[in-house]
């Protein structure tokens, strides 16, 4: 079974009600006990003065001055109409002079207190009686001889008393349950006050869409101590969530400029072609322009889909079964990619490692990485340049691969930039320094994609180093190799 | 007529440049990025401008600010990838005449291309006409009365140049720079030779002559002849 949630008002309004309770019945644990305490010690004081008032009526008689007589006529009243109090005055040799009626004296199951009370019950009914012994008789008509001593015992109901301390309890009660009601509803109020700015908080959350990113956390919750962290949270989270959807849509519209500009170089290429008729060596020459103007539209698009890809799954997290991949080979099979071009710009590149570094990778991801610092480097550089390309692995598990150009550097302004997709760094010969743009920003996200890190360094005019630091399965350091690859 | 291709695109430039000399006789330079435009724009006298909106360096936006700054009045059509109505209304407003949007079709930018130096050189009719003379600029062919006139693309080149500034004095120098584009060697001969071509097609037979020269200031094309004929 499942409990349904319970409100936070609902939460708070019940603890409230609970330790109302709870107190409510500690006060009147504790009113009845004192008042219990209040009411005996003056019973106490009413039985001791009614029980001297019964011995002050023992006398002895005026005709026979050695015989005790017993007024009755001068019992106190009392106090309980029902239950009423009983006496029994008796010599100290426990010869009895007069006792209430229908009471032969304290029953066998008394039990008695020191200060010389005694409690019993009679037929059902508790009663708290003193017992005082030995007393003298006050009236003495003659001189001659001591006084007789007697017994008083003199006792009450303690019904009416327990009355008294039940009436107590039950007003404390009654005080402590009518204040439940207003506190509770104090309660529920306070709740619906404090938690109004919460409300506004969410509705004002609500209003966010892809059309209306203005979020302010309304001030009244920002002023409360308990709400300004959630407040600047969501503040915090509109505005990376508005950033990253900013960054999307500023892709997809790069995209759709470069693919219309990609369209638009095809359909140029076939339009030039057809404005008039040619000889069979301009179509020739012609259609394999068109060709190759097909191909790179066909790279761009693939580039794109995979940047897409590896963005997607670094989104998702690592992906699993990847086989153990040789850094050396994916750079060798770089350089070999690059080999033409190096060998058409005059520029040598020289593969130096020291450890052969083997990670769980896509072989082709990796490649890709290197064939676009490699194309980037070797285009940079100046004819008769060299690319160095260093191959480590350090001590913590981390492959680290340094491509360093000796050509023209990347300016100051242009280096934060670079890993930005469709950034043109502008070469002095206005060709494209690569493809479209995207090589560095596909390389940046394959690399953190595997939980690396990529950083530039450059100085103008002296070149460009490029580090990569990929966290690798092993490390084992072997013979350093040199792998020129001579282009001249 | 003399255009400045604008564009980073290697193959999308060389297409458009192909495009203007085959189709419209035009003599054309290419600049890949927004500062070698600015500079070429401001040293040559062009006709044309056909300005990428994306460019290495210096946007689009800012080289069209940058020639209206300094008073350049060469038209300016834009080549937009973008569609978005802000980006070509305020490229307008900086002063840009025209936009075609990319992919585009060649035959409309060349259109669009023609119609702009037409208007550059206040004409809006797509054929000029002095006196009996007509060049129809849009179909490049050139009548003389009745007579269909033959011309080599040169010849049509000079001819159109001088059709559209007819009654100006244009010096050689001006037919150079608005002729040839930086791949030509320029030499002042060469147009005397095409003058002296176009004279022949144009004027032998008729009895009123429309190509005139002053000596020492260049050519012009009129109908009355006002100057001393060479």
């Amino acid at each position: 079974m499942k409990w349904k949630p319970i409100s936070l008002a609902a939460r708070i309004v019940g603890s409230v009600i609970a330790l109302d309770l709870l107190l409510t019945a500690v006060i009147v644990a504790i009113g009845v006990f004192v008042a219990s305490e209040e009411l005996q010690s003056a019973f106490d004081v009413s039985l001791r003065s009614k029980a001297l008032s019964v011995r002050a009526l023992v006398r002895y008689d005026e005709d026979n001055p050695t015989k005790l007589i017993f007024d009755a006529t001068g019992l106190p009243p009392s106090n309980d109409p029902v239950h009423t109090d009983v006496f029994s005055v008796s010599l100290s040799n426990g010869e009895p002079i007069s006792h209430a009626t229908g009471w032969e004296g304290l029953p066998s199951g008394t039990r008695y207190t020191s200060a010389g009370f005694a409690r019993f019950r009679r037929s059902g009914v508790p009663f708290r009686g003193i017992v005082l012994r030995d007393i003298p008789v006050l009236d003495r008509e003659d001189e001659s001889g001591p006084p007789a001593k007697i017994t008083v015992v003199y006792a009450a109901s303690l019904l009416d008393m327990r009355d008294r301390a039940f009436r107590v309890g039950v007003y404390l009660s009654a005080a402590g349950l009518a204040l439940l009601v207003p506190m509770a509803w104090l309660t529920a109020w306070v709740m619906r006050r404090s938690l109004s700015p919460l409300n506004d908080l969410a509705s004002r959350a609500g209003g966010i869409s892809v059309r209306q990113w203005a979020f302010d956390a309304p001030p009244r919750a920002k002023a409360i101590p308990e709400l300004a962290p959630l407040s600047e949270a969501l503040e915090l989270l509109v505005a990376r969530l508005h950033e990253s959807f900013g960054r999307q849509r500023e892709f997809t519209s790069d995209l759709a400029h470069e693919l219309k500009t990609s369209v638009a170089i095809i359909k140029s290429s076939a339009q030039v072609l057809l404005r008039r008729p040619r000889s069979t060596e301009e179509y020739v020459t012609g259609l394999e322009g068109l060709l190759g103007d097909c191909e790179s539209m066909e790279a761009l698009v693939e580039r794109m889909l995979r940047l897409a890809r590896i963005e997607q799954w670094s989104e998702e997290g690592k992906r699993k079964d990847l086989p153990l991949t040789s850094l050396l080979a994916t750079c060798d099979a770089a350089v070999s990619r690059v080999a033409a071009l190096a060998t058409a710009k005059n520029v040598d590149i020289t593969v130096h490692s020291a450890g052969n570094p083997q990670l769980r990778a896509d072989p082709e991801d990796l490649e890709l990485v290197w064939v676009n610092l490699f194309d980037n480097a070797v285009r940079h550089s100046s004819p008769g340049g060299t690319v160095m390309v260093r191959i480590s692995a350090s001590v913590d598990h981390e492959a680290i691969v340094c491509v360093e150009d000796s050509g023209s550097g990347i300016s100051a302004e242009d280096l934060p930039h670079i890993f930005e997709r469709f950034r043109r760094g502008g070469n002095s010969d206005g060709q494209l320094s690569n493809g479209f743009g995207l090589g560095l920003a596909i390389c940046k996200a394959i690399v953190e994609a595997y939980g690396g890190t990529i950083e530039v360094k450059s100085d103008q005019g002296k070149g460009t180093k490029v580090f990569v630091r990929i966290p690798a399965e092993s490390a084992a350091a072997g013979a350093s190799a040199e792998t020129p690859v001579k282009a001249r | 007529m003399r255009v400045l291709v604008v564009e980073d695109e290697k193959r999308l430039a060389e297409n458009i440049a192909r495009g203007l000399r085959e189709g419209a006789s035009y003599a054309v330079d290419i600049a890949a990025d927004g500062e070698e435009a600015i500079f070429l724009a401001e040293s040559v006298e062009y006709d044309l401008l056909i300005l990428d909106l994306m460019l290495p360096k210096r946007s689009g936006l800012e080289v069209v600010k940058r020639l209206r700054g300094a008073g350049k009045e060469t038209p300016i059509l834009i080549l937009t990838a973008k569609d978005e109505r802000e980006s070509v209304v305020s490229l307008l407003d900086a002063g840009a005449d025209d936009y075609v949007t990319k992919p585009f079709d060649l035959g409309e930018l060349l259109a669009r291309a023609k119609a702009l130096i037409r208007r550059g050189k206040g004409k809006s009719a797509p054929v000029l006409s002095v006196g009996d003379l007509e060049v129809n600029t849009a179909r490049r062919s050139v009548r003389r009365g009745a007579r269909e006139v033959t011309l080599t693309p040169m010849e049509y080149r000079v001819l159109e140049y001088l059709a559209h500034r007819q009654d100006t004095v244009v010096s050689q120098t001006e037919l150079l720079e608005h002729l040839y584009d930086y791949n030509w060697e320029k030499f002042s001969n060469v147009i005397e030779v095409y003058i002296s071509g176009l004279r022949r097609k144009i004027d032998d037979g008729f009895p009123v002559k429309l190509i005139h020269t002053m000596r020492g200031h260049g050519y012009v094309l009129r109908k009355e002849a006002e100057g001393k004929r060479k």
